[in-house]
């Protein structure tokens, strides 16, 4: 008996780490759409492709609406092609880091990746089906900043709410629905936000469909070859 | 009855508060639909067609693009893209990066509002810097 638990156990030491290393994703890819109705009331549609892996941390989009382009953010440069050709190059901070693709893949989209920003967490309480989260700047920075309230449902990230300082006026909403589960991973299929300026309203829809996980059919194009657009 | 009253406005100030918090994170679904009814037709439009463009649509006078302000001026599209980085405001960019968050904020959100703001926490950062600066070598004088 004691030889079967001592073989169990070391059975679970040896395949732990491989479960576990089921687990880490690196890649993602899906098609986009994003559909913004501003305050002036101008329209905007865009849509294509996304791929995304985190070890390369290039956002590669083939956009097939408005126009036929594809967009390279990699490093500090954000590359703009169309039809292969470089049509322009241009400096940009790297964002990869801050995107929902590397939020999600690296599992940090849980907080927004905020537990690393300046504010912290100071009141969490259950309301309704969500559990509410304050939070608030630190130091001196929370004389000028107002605090962020973060709900979550079903444990996801479903909304962010950005106040004022006074706390009387919402500057934005954002909202992470229509989850789905690929290969394990949860994934928003739709990101709403509402930015509000003045009495005027910006809403802006992102939906990601036919999301794939770490998708090895394409290596080339996460890996974008920029030898010759430098 | 002091301690009643108290008691009640003590709840009903909770009960208030509680709603508003609640209420921020309520979307509207129907009026959401009614709102962006036109684009999601435009969409399903080009999800059918996938080699169409914006240009070839307005060429042809398309129909779809009637109820449609379209904005399709040129490099708005990387706007649209990326999401606010950590929903952090423009002034603590500034503050915290200086000159670097005043780039992001720009690249992100194509705003002089935003872009102004930025400068405010970029300045407040250098006013903070030089304080502490000073600090620092009036302390080593004392030292």
């Amino acid at each position: 008996m004691k030889r079967a638990i001592l073989s169990i156990f070391i059975s679970l030491i040896i395949v732990f780490p491989f479960v576990v290393q089921g687990q880490q994703f690196y890649r993602v890819k899906a098609d986009f759409s994003i559909k913004e109705k501003n305050a002036d009331s101008t329209s905007a549609l865009t849509m294509g492709t996304v791929y995304y892996d985190k070890n390369v941390k290039q956002i590669i989009y083939e956009i097939t609406f408005p126009r036929k382009e594809t967009w390279i953010l990699s490093d500090t440069t954000i590359y703009r092609l169309v039809e292969g050709k470089l049509e322009s190059k241009t400096f940009a901070p790297n964002m990869a880091e801050f995107t929902i693709f590397h939020l999600t893949l690296t599992g940090n989209l849980y907080n927004y990746g905020l537990e690393k920003s300046v504010y912290k967490i100071i009141k969490v309480e259950k309301e309704e089906d969500m559990v509410l989260s304050t939070w608030a700047p630190q130091g001196q920075l929370k004389e000028h900043f107002g605090n962020v309230i973060m709900s979550h449902k079903e444990k996801k990230l479903f909304g962010i709410v950005m106040l004022s300082k006074e706390e009387e006026k919402v500057l934005s909403r954002q909202f992470f629905r229509k989850y789905q589960n690929i290969n394990g991973l949860e994934f928003p299929g739709e990101i709403l936000q509402f930015t509000y300026k003045g009495d005027g309203e910006n809403i802006k829809m992102t939906t990601f469909k036919n999301i794939i996980i770490d998708d090895v059919s394409e290596n080339e194009i996460y890996n974008y070859s920029l030898s010759d657009l430098r | 009855m002091k301690v009643l009253l108290a008691f009640v406005l003590c709840v009903l100030f909770s009960l208030t508060i509680q709603a508003g918090q609640s209420d921020l994170f309520k979307v509207d679904d129907k009026a959401l639909i009614a709102q962006f009814g036109s684009l999601t037709e435009l969409e399903h439009f080009v999800s059918e067609n996938n080699e169409v463009t914006l240009a070839e649509l307005q060429a042809n006078n398309n129909t779809i693009l009637n109820d449609i302000a379209i904005n399709s001026s040129d490099g708005s599209t990387i706007s649209l893209l990326q999401e606010p980085p950590l929903g952090i405001p423009s002034i603590i960019w500034g503050f915290c990066l200086g000159a670097v968050g005043m780039v992001i904020v720009y690249i992100v959100t194509e705003s002089q509002d935003e872009l102004l703001k930025s400068l405010w926490g970029c300045l407040l950062g250098g006013v903070a810097w030089v304080i502490l600066l000073v600090s620092l070598s009036s302390l080593s004088v004392c030292i």
